[in-house]
Formats: C-alpha cells, sequence, structure tokens
C-alpha cells in the first residue's frame, strides 16, 4: 500500500487560529500526515483539540498557521498545496475530489433532501453524465432508507436525516479524497454502521478516508488511527 | 436592528417636516412679495376687455390700449368715486404718429462755394440692420445728386445755369440738346446762406439737404395717460425716476402756447426741460420755421408736452457709396429744376427745411463710402435730423451732423395698429405697411417718392396702421414739446404684472428654426415699431391735453389700485380687491382682475418672416419659433396651491414610503425572535415571559417613537406659525403610530414559535422527489420555495419605484399646475432643492433600511454559500444563485409599480416617473448586490485563495 503516492500529504501542518488581540493560539503542533487511495484513517482527539479545523484546513475553507497540505489526486490530474491553488482549481477539488461531511451537516434547509445530496453537480463539470450522478444519489439516499425523503426540505429533516443526506452528497461523487467530521454522530447504530459499510466500499474503490469521531463504531473500523492534542 | 430602523424613521419625520417647513415658508415670502403689482384692476368700457384668447395670442401692442370703446374724462372721475379706490391711472393709444424718412436722415451737399460748378453724383445708400439674426439690408436708395450753388441769389430757373454745361444720359450719340434727362434729385440754392440766430448751434457752412426715402410711418406709438397718477403708481414700484419723469409731464401740461409750456418747466428736473428753459430765447426762430411748414402763424401753434421714450430697437447703419455721375458736365438740360429750393410746392419740392452749414472740404472725383450709425432716425419720434454728407465732400471731420436741439415735433397725422394673426393663431407678415405718403401738409402725394428709381425695402411688419386714426389739418396740428426722457427698466419684475406693453420692454426671442433646430436669439425690435419685439410707445402725453389732441374719449383702460389691501397673498386681500372690482362692475365698466398675475411665456410659429430685399423684392420665408412673455392673470394662486400642495404631497409621499418599508424590516426582524422563541419555549418559557422579554428589548425604540409623536404634537399645535400643513403632521402623527403599532404587535407575535421550529410537521414529506437536472432548474426550485424572503424583496422594491417614482410625479404635476408663468418658474427652481433634500432623505434612508432588511438574511446567505463551496460552487456561481430571486423581485416590483403609477400618474408624466420608478427599482438592485456580496466575501474570508 506504501508503495503507492499519497493522495493527500501535511507536512508539518500547524492547526490553530489567531485570536482578536493578535496572539495565536496552536492546536496542533507540526502535523506530517499522508493518505493514500483505499485506506481510512481515524483522527482521534478530546473535543476542541483541533479535529475539525483540521478537516475545516484540508477542505479548504481555511488555511493552517503554518505548513503545507498538498492534494495529488491519483491520476495526477490536480496537483499541488490547498494554499496555492486558484479559485477553480479549489472550486473543482471539493467539486470532483473531495468528499466533505460536516459535523453540522450543512444542508440548504429550502432545497429538498435529493437536491441538497446532489448540490455538488450543478457546481460545475463533474466527471461522468450529470444524470448518471444523479441517480447515484437516489441510489444512495435510498440506501441509506431516505427513499421517501427524497422531496422534504432539509430545514424539515431530522438530525439522523440530514446526516445522511450529508453523508450522501459527500460520497456519491466517487471522490478520492473523503474528510469526514463526526459522520455517525446523529446515527442510532444500525444506520452508522450500514454508513461504515459505505465508507469501507468507498476505501475499497480507491478513495483515500479521513474519519474524526469519537463513534467506538467507526475507532473499529479505520486501517490506522492518528491522535492529536494530549490524552 | 429595530432601534436604527426607528431612529432613521423618527430623523426622516423630523428633517422632512422640517424641510418642508421652510420650503413652504419660503413660497409663500416669494408669493407675497411677488403677488401684487403697483395696480390690481385694469377697467374698460363695457365689452372693451381684452379676452383670454386675446392675452395668450402672441402679443398684441393694441390689446388692452386700443379698443374702440374709450372711456371718458367724466368715466375716469366716476372711477375715482369708487369707494376703495386708491389710484385710477388711465392710459389710452394716441396713436401712431406718421413720420417721413426723409425728415430723419438726408444726404448733404455743402453750398458754401468749396464745390465748384454743377456736380453729379451716382448715390448708393443702404441701411443695415441687425436684429439679432444677422446683418442685412432693410433700406435702400440709388439716385443721382446734382448740386449747383449760385452766388445770384435765389435760383429762379436752373435752366440757364445749366444749359451751357449739360450732360446727356446716357451720352448723346449725337449732338444737340438732351429732353429726357430724368433727373432724380436737385440740391440748388444760394450760397453762402447766412444762418438765421435760431440756427447758431449748426457748425458753419450750408447744406442743401437731398430727399432720402419712401417716407413710412415710424414706431413712435403715442399714449395719453393721468401723469400724476403715473407718477404714483411708478413710485409704489420703486421706479422713482420714471415717476420724476412724469412728475415733469404733470408740471408741464396742459398744452398751451410755447412760451407758456416752457415757463411751466422752471425747475424741472430733465435734461430737455432745463435745454427748453435756456433755448427760451431762441425758440421763438423755430417755431416760425415750423409754423412756415404749414403755412400757419407760429402764435395759432399750440404745444404739447410730451414725455419721449428712448426706444431701443435694432441698429441701423447707413453706407452711402458716391461716385462721379460724369466728368464734370458740359451740358445739361433739366426739363423741371426746382426754382427754389425753400418752396416745398415745386415739382420735386424741397422740404422747406432750415439749411446747415457743412465744414469746408473737397469734392472727391473717385468712389468715396461714409458709413453712419442712424440708429433711432428711423424710429422713435423722428425729432430732428441726421445729414449725411455726400462722402469725399468733407475731410477730417465726423461726417455725421446732427440736429434735434429743438426738441419740437408737428403732429400731422396718427394712426391705429392692429396685429393680424393666421387662423391657426401663427403669427405672418402683416400684408403691407401704409405709408405715410401723403401726409405733409397740402401735399396728398410726395413728388420725391417719384424720384427714387429703386423701391425701397422694409423690415418685416406685423401691424398695420389703418386709416381710421386721426388726421391733423394744417389748421391745427399741434406741436409736440418733448419735456424728458423716459429710460425703460431693464428687467421686468415679477410682481404681479400684467404689462399693458406701455411701461416694459419684454423679450421676444428665436427658439427654434422652422426645422425645429433650437435657437436661442432675442429679436430686436424693428425700427419701424411693427417687427416681432414688443416696443414701449415713443412718447406719453398728458391727459390734461387730450382736448387740444382732439380726444374726446382718450382712455382705453384705466389701472386701478385698491386700497387697504395688505402685503401678504390671502384670500381677505383677495376679497378685498374682488370687492372693488364688483363694485366697478356694478358701475358699467369692464373690468379684469391683474393683482396676482404673472408674466408667462407662449410661443408661436412665424410663417413668414422678411429675411432680405435689397433687390426691391421681398424674399419672406418661415422663421420658426418664437417665444415672447405675457401676462397670466390669477398666477400667484396657481403657483401657490400648486407648488404648496405638491410639497405637501412629496413629503407625505416620502413619510408612507419609509413608514411602510421599515413596516418590512419590523416584519422580517420578527422572524429570528420566532426562532428563538422556539429555544425558548423548549426551555420552558411562558408565552408572556418571552413577550416580556421582546418588549424589553424594544424599549429604547418604542422610546425613540415616543420622543418622535412628542415633538410632531408639538409642530402640530404651531403649524401656521412654523410653516407646517396639518395634513403632513397628521402622517406623520400616523406614520410613527403605525410603527409603534407595529412593534408591539411583532414583539407579542413573534413570542409565538413557528410550527417549523417545534417540527410540528417534521415528517411530512413535501416537494418532488425528482432532482433537478439541471443547476437553472436547481436555481428555479430554490427561488420558488424561498418565496417569503422573496415577497418581501418584491414589496420592497415596489414600494420603493411606486415611492420615486410619486416624488418626481408631484413635482411634475406641481410644475404643470403651477403654469409656465416667471412667478411659477421662480417658485418652482425655488423649491427644487427642498424636493431633492426630501428625495436625497428617502433615498438614503431607504438604502439604510434595506440594508438593515439583507441583515437578516446574512447568517442564512452565509451558510447557504459555505455549503455550495463545499460542494464545489464557484464564487462566481455563488451569486448566480442569487440572480433568479432578485429577478423575480425586481419583475414582480416592476410590475406593480408600474400599474399603479400608470393607474396614478397622467400619461404625460409617464415617462420621467416611470424613469425615476426604474431608477428606484435598480438602485435597490445594486445595494442588494453589494450587499450579497459583501455577505458572500465573508463566507469565502480566510480561505486559501
Amino acid at each position: 500500500m506504501t508503495a503507492i503516492a499519497p493522495v493527500l500529504t501535511l507536512d508539518r501542518v500547524q492547526v490553530g487560529y489567531r485570536s482578536p488581540d493578535g496572539g495565536t493560539r496552536v492546536l496542533i503542533e507540526g502535523l506530517d500526515l499522508s493518505l493514500h487511495p483505499g485506506e481510512i484513517v481515524g483522527l482521534w482527539g478530546r473535543s476542541g483539540t483541533g479535529k475539525s479545523s483540521l478537516i475545516r484546513h484540508l477542505a479548504g475553507l481555511t488555511i493552517p498557521l503554518a505548513g503545507r497540505i498538498r492534494y495529488r489526486s491519483p491520476d495526477g490530474g490536480l496537483d499541488g498545496d490547498l494554499g496555492g491553488f486558484a479559485a477553480e482549481a479549489l472550486a473543482r477539488y471539493r467539486r470532483e475530489h473531495l468528499g466533505y461531511v460536516d459535523q453540522s451537516c450543512e444542508l440548504i434547509g429550502e432545497l429538498s433532501a435529493l437536491d441538497n445530496a446532489a448540490i455538488w453537480v450543478h457546481g460545475g463539470p463533474v466527471a461522468g453524465s450529470p444524470r448518471d450522478a444523479l441517480d447515484t444519489v437516489r441510489t444512495q439516499l435510498e440506501r441509506l432508507g431516505l427513499g421517501h425523503r427524497l422531496g422534504a426540505p432539509a430545514s424539515r429533516l431530522s438530525g439522523g436525516e440530514a446526516q445522511r443526506v450529508a453523508i450522501v452528497r459527500a460520497l456519491a461523487k466517487h471522490p478520492h479524497l473523503v474528510v469526514a467530521d463526526e459522520p455517525t454522530g446523529h446515527l442510532d447504530a444500525t444506520t452508522a454502521r450500514e454508513v461504515i459499510a459505505l465508507l469501507r466500499e468507498h476505501a475499497q474503490a480507491g478513495s483515500a478516508i479521513l474519519v474524526a469521531s469519537h463513534d467506538p463504531l467507526v475507532h473499529a473500523t479505520v486501517d490506522r488511527a492518528v491522535r492529536v492534542g494530549e490524552d | 436592528m429595530l432601534r436604527l430602523v426607528a431612529g432613521a424613521l423618527a430623523l426622516t419625520l423630523v428633517v422632512g417636516l422640517t424641510v418642508q417647513a421652510q420650503a413652504t415658508q419660503r413660497l409663500r415670502d416669494l408669493v407675497d412679495r411677488s403677488w401684487r403689482g403697483t395696480y390690481d384692476l385694469v377697467v374698460s368700457a363695457p365689452g372693451a376687455a381684452p379676452s383670454s384668447e386675446a392675452l395668450s395670442a402672441p402679443l398684441d401692442t393694441a390689446a388692452w390700449t386700443s379698443s374702440a370703446d374709450r372711456l371718458s374724462t367724466a368715466d375716469l372721475d366716476r372711477i375715482r368715486a369708487v369707494s376703495g379706490v386708491e389710484v385710477a391711472a388711465p392710459l389710452g393709444d394716441l396713436g401712431v404718429r406718421s413720420v417721413a424718412n426723409q425728415d430723419a436722415v438726408m444726404i448733404g451737399y455743402p453750398a458754401d462755394g468749396s464745390v465748384e460748378g454743377p456736380r453729379a453724383f451716382d448715390l448708393e445708400a443702404r441701411v443695415h440692420t441687425d436684429d439679432g439674426l444677422g446683418r442685412r439690408p432693410v433700406l435702400g436708395m440709388d439716385t443721382t445728386l446734382i448740386g449747383y450753388f449760385s452766388d445770384d441769389g435765389p435760383i429762379e430757373d436752373a435752366r440757364p445755369l445749366l444749359e451751357d454745361q449739360a450732360v446727356c444720359d446716357p451720352a448723346p450719340p449725337e449732338p444737340g440738346p438732351c429732353t429726357d434727362v430724368e433727373l432724380p434729385t436737385l440740391a440748388l440754392g444760394p450760397r453762402g446762406r447766412t444762418p438765421e440766430p435760431a440756427q447758431r448751434e449748426v457748425p458753419a457752412g450750408t447744406y442743401w439737404a437731398a430727399p432720402w426715402a419712401e417716407p413710412d410711418p415710424q414706431g413712435n406709438r403715442m399714449v395719453v395717460v393721468d401723469a400724476a397718477a403715473e407718477a404714483t403708481l411708478l413710485d409704489l414700484g420703486g421706479n422713482t425716476a420714471a415717476a420724476d419723469a412724469f412728475r415733469v409731464l404733470a408740471q408741464s401740461s396742459p398744452a398751451g402756447s410755447l412760451s407758456a409750456v416752457v415757463d411751466r418747466l422752471s425747475g424741472a428736473a430733465t435734461e430737455e426741460a432745463r435745454a427748453l428753459v435756456e433755448a427760451k430765447d431762441r425758440l421763438p426762430a423755430h417755431l416760425q420755421i415750423l409754423a412756415d411748414t404749414t403755412g400757419r402763424s407760429a402764435e395759432s401753434l399750440s404745444a404739447v408736452p410730451m414725455l419721449a421714450t428712448s426706444v431701443g430697437s435694432a441698429p441701423l447703419s447707413l453706407e452711402v457709396r458716391a461716385k462721379p455721375y460724369r466728368e464734370p458736365a458740359t451740358r445739361l438740360r433739366i426739363e423741371q429744376a426746382p426754382v427754389d429750393p425753400r418752396d416745398p410746392t415745386g415739382p420735386r419740392g424741397m422740404l422747406g427745411l432750415p439749411t446747415w452749414e457743412l465744414p469746408t472740404g473737397g469734392l472727391a472725383t473717385q468712389e468715396d463710402v461714409s458709413t453712419s450709425d442712424v440708429s433711432g432716425r428711423f424710429g422713435g419720434l423722428g425729432l430732428g435730423v441726421t445729414v449725411i454728407p455726400v462722402p469725399g465732400l468733407t475731410t477730417g471731420q465726423d461726417p455725421v451732423l446732427s440736429y434735434d436741439s429743438p426738441r419740437l415735433s408737428l403732429v400731422q397725422e396718427t394712426r391705429t395698429l392692429t396685429r393680424p394673426t393666421t387662423a391657426d393663431g401663427n403669427l405672418a407678415e402683416a400684408a403691407g405697411v401704409e405709408t405715410a405718403s401723403g401726409t405733409l401738409p397740402g401735399r396728398p402725394e410726395v413728388a420725391v417718392a417719384r424720384a427714387l428709381p429703386a423701391s425701397t425695402s422694409r423690415e418685416s411688419a406685423y401691424y398695420a396702421a389703418t386709416d381710421d386714426g386721426r388726421r391733423f389739418g394744417t389748421g391745427d396740428a399741434p406741436l409736440l414739446v418733448s419735456v424728458g426722457t423716459l429710460v425703460p427698466e431693464p428687467d421686468t419684475d415679477l410682481a404681479g404684472i400684467a404689462p399693458l406693453l406701455t411701461d416694459v420692454e419684454l423679450p421676444t426671442t428665436l427658439v427654434a428654426d422652422p426645422d425645429g433646430t433650437p435657437r436661442e436669439v432675442r429679436l430686436q425690435p424693428a425700427s419701424t415699431g411693427f417687427g416681432l419685439a414688443n416696443q414701449m410707445p415713443a412718447a406719453y402725453v398728458d391727459a390734461a391735453s387730450a382736448a387740444t389732441l382732439g380726444l374726446e374719449r382718450p382712455f382705453s383702460t384705466v389701472r386701478v389700485r385698491v386700497a387697504d389691501v395688505g402685503e401678504d397673498l390671502t384670500p381677505e386681500n383677495l376679497a378685498t380687491i374682488d370687492a372693488v372690482a364688483q363694485q366697478l362692475k356694478d358701475a358699467g365698466f369692464a373690468v379684469t382682475t391683474v393683482a396676482a398675475s404673472s408674466l408667462s411665456p407662449r410661443q408661436f410659429q412665424v410663417v413668414s418672416y422678411r429675411f432680405d430685399s435689397t433687390d426691391g423684392e421681398a424674399h419672406t420665408g418661415p422663421l420658426g419659433t418664437v417665444r415672447q412673455l405675457g401676462p397670466e392673470l390669477a398666477a400667484s394662486q396657481r403657483v401657490s396651491a400648486a407648488v404648496g400642495s405638491a410639497g405637501t404631497a412629496q413629503a407625505m409621499t416620502v413619510t408612507a414610503l419609509l413608514t411602510g418599508l421599515a413596516g418590512l424590516c419590523i416584519l422580517a426582524a420578527a422572524r429570528p425572535r420566532r426562532r428563538r422563541a422556539g429555544v425558548l419555549a423548549l426551555q420552558g418559557w411562558t408565552r408572556g415571559a418571552t413577550v416580556r422579554r421582546h418588549l424589553k428589548e424594544d424599549a429604547p425604540t418604542l422610546m425613540v417613537l415616543a420622543l418622535t409623536l412628542a415633538a410632531l404634537t408639538a409642530a402640530g399645535a404651531t403649524t401656521a406659525r412654523i410653516g407646517v400643513e396639518p395634513p403632513l403632521v397628521a402622517v406623520g402623527l400616523g406614520a410613527t403610530a403605525v410603527l409603534a403599532a407595529a412593534i408591539v404587535t411583532t414583539a407579542v407575535t413573534a413570542a409565538r414559535p413557528t410550527t417549523a421550529d417545534t417540527r410540528e410537521h417534521a415528517t411530512r414529506s413535501t416537494g418532488p422527489a425528482r432532482p433537478a437536472r439541471t443547476a437553472a432548474a436547481l436555481l428555479t426550485r430554490w427561488t420558488a420555495r424561498t418565496w417569503p424572503r422573496l415577497l418581501t424583496g418584491a414589496a420592497y422594491r415596489a414600494a420603493v419605484a411606486v415611492g420615486a417614482g410619486l416624488l418626481v410625479a408631484v413635482v411634475l404635476q406641481a410644475r404643470r399646475e403651477a403654469g409656465t408663468s416667471l412667478l411659477a418658474g421662480a417658485a418652482v427652481a425655488q423649491d427644487l432643492p427642498f424636493r431633492l433634500a426630501l428625495g436625497a432623505l428617502a433615498a438614503v434612508v431607504g438604502m439604510i433600511l434595506l440594508v438593515q432588511l439583507h441583515r437578516v438574511e446574512g447568517d442564512t446567505v452565509r451558510a447557504e454559500a459555505i455549503v455550495l463551496l463545499l460542494a464545489g460552487w464557484s464564487r462566481a456561481k455563488l451569486m448566480v444563485r442569487h440572480l433568479p430571486t432578485l429577478a423575480v423581485e425586481a419583475a414582480v416590483a416592476g410590475l406593480v409599480a408600474g400599474l399603479v403609477l400608470v393607474l396614478l400618474t397622467p400619461a404625460v408624466d409617464l415617462p420621467p416617473v416611470v424613469g425615476a420608478a426604474g431608477l428606484g427599482l435598480l438602485l435597490t438592485l445594486l445595494i442588494t448586490l453589494f450587499t450579497r456580496r459583501a455577505q458572500l466575501a465573508r463566507a469565502w474570508k480566510g480561505q486559501p485563495a
């Protein structure tokens, strides 16, 4: 496995934030990490140790205090530091290469579950045909038990339903990289196992997956884990 | 946010009320200052008052003053006897005095011995003018002048003198006498005539003047007034110089012997009066000369004092070109030479004019040209004569010698003016201006007219001098004596003017060519006095001399100033004027109320204008559109009502508009409160506790509104003093109360959580289970599902568009209703800054409220943006997401606003009103775009790129 080039490489990444008074609070110091296709890596640590912040860095929403985050797609079509991506490259990275699951789901209340899960299809060109992508979205929603809620506005979904929509939204595009922040936080054990199985399928299909979670089921699933913060 | 909204509205109400109060006060000041002129009523003989059509037609000099039905002195006394009449100043046209051009400008030949033998010249004379449309000839003469003087006393017969030196024209093909030579003009006479004592003020040397041109009636309208009453009116108008001039006229009147008139002028302040007093000893000689021309005794001439006006007209310049007719004659036959140039009854009669002296000079043998300013000589009263020597006959001196010191002029005839217009109201050139031929005493036709080979040309004339004027025979021709000069006021005041075209000169301006090309050329009055541009009368005569002038009913109108009328335009003052007007009507007079009048421009087409006629033929064509000022009755009331009500309407519109927008903001602010109420409800808060919390939060806002209410109430109690219209205060009070009620209501209703907050229907599935297959479909679906926001936005934009349109509509309506008078223009111009201030206030506060409205949605917009960014949407596409919403809001708002404005606005105002509405709508869209952009920028702030 290690002979395959990593999809994501973190080089001495420093995670933290700047306080309004100009000071800097460092949460994760000098993190080195490589994610390879096909592996599921766990990101463990107590609340407030910088896991979610790190995941937002990986999504390109924020930039780390220091260090480099390099993404390289397996086919080499997209290769570079996230911090150096131009706007269009960043959008393409998110639309085609990254599957992102936020702990608060981040759905658009007025849109249906189906439209929320497929919203990446309309952001720009996607691999394959949009129709196939939409079919995939529908299939995966039905697989996660949301066949009867496809047209429901996201504002009317329960927490579990919203989380499943967010997971489908991340995985339906068959991304090379999946970063998930507490993907099973709002799910019952059965559904959580279903989600974990889905993650495993994608890993086996070649995706590199980084999961931040406190869920023991997830802990038992990962190939390896990285611990941040003090125990 | 509510505090800001309430504060903005309070600011709007207070500032708007202050601005409107200022505007109202300024308008009152302007109208009070302007509404009343020096006279309030114009009284005419029954049926003689000009109709409204006549007043709105192209200005007719004779509209008020030349009616056939006239008033007598007894009528004037009856008017003055009416209770409430403070001043009654009569006015009547005496008519147009005919003056022959040859009396005004002459071409002279030296008779001082400096020129030997007979000399013949070809003379080409052209008078050019420029009435604002370019220099062009208007009068021409081509003639031949032969001069010869003898030392042997009066020439009995020119033929023997010239027979040995005759020439023929054309050059004789064979020897022998020529018998068919037409000699146009002769200047013959005794050489070295010694000036009489009365003529010592003229230069040395002697002229005989050559006849000039075909005579024309000139722009010398004379008007009869009561000089004392006129002076009173002018004093009221602050024109003390003119008033003083009329006092001199009153002092010197009535008509009588010249010596008696001059005696009365002792101590008078005018230059003319002083000159007459100083020349008293020499005047009998002048009088004798004038008496000689009529064959009367000097004692029988009755002198009529008059006040001349410095009538301005287009400049006139005379160019005289002289060429030797032939070499000094060798043979000349004259068939009908005048025997004595002083004999006015001779075949080509000299006019019996006194002689003038000429500086010694040489006689040119080549072509010479002289140019002289003869402005005023072909117009006005034509007092005096200007002599233009034959070019080349003088050296080193001004060739123009003027002679006008006696200021005496005989009135032989006056005529009445009419102004014909075409059936469609356009102004066409009059068919012809009657010449004054036949006006010379005892000379029905003047022989000199035949002596001019080339016809004269004239300026365009738009009046006809009719024959039904009055003629004075040789036995009673009065003698005008100028005792002063009235200088017209250069600018007219707005004050209550209904000019009778006797005391002001109003501008006449060409504003467009026949093809519609805009022009802006002020036209000068024609020298004939019959042109397009209005011209003051040439002279005023006191009514005391009316009998001498043969006027039994001298007056056309009487201007009446009503007593005990205050300075302000109030119903009470108008009622006082109306009461006097009614008394005058009851007494049998026709009365027109001119108080509260103003001048108003009116435009008309001039379909016929004489541009050039140098070849003796008239070259006429359309001139274009001409604008003149004319009286507009009751303009002050109209202006006051229109501009005042427009201001109030605009302020009320601004108040209502911003109240509505503030209401939308309050409604929008209730949404997050209801969500929070859901959380509090889950924590066990009672609804009452939530309401109290809301009211506590809103207490400062309500306090601001309470203070606003108090301020408005105080303003309402003193509306009359501070100039605020009560309805405006009422609207302000209502708006404040409505806003306070809205805040309290939403505080209460927002305490009830929404069903979504309680997730009452959380399991209900809505909407299609099909995915949006395209981005456009997705955005359409998305837009449709945000209809509450969309509705709020559309309502806001529609309100802004309607408000902006109405703000413009009320101003346009005010302009239209105020009329086109100068007072209306001044009032509208003065009011415009206030209207703009209110508009700007509405725009600024409206923008603040819109930004507040968008702030409520800020969190939602940012959250959506994050989701889309993570789904791979580009930044540009994030903004695209909002465009359908904006498009729908704009379409709905535009449709609603358009319908409302079409229903409320007259069709003529629709383009600018719709334009303003569109501008307002566009402004809201831009604000939304910029706000959204800022909100989206926050969503991607901190991203790598």
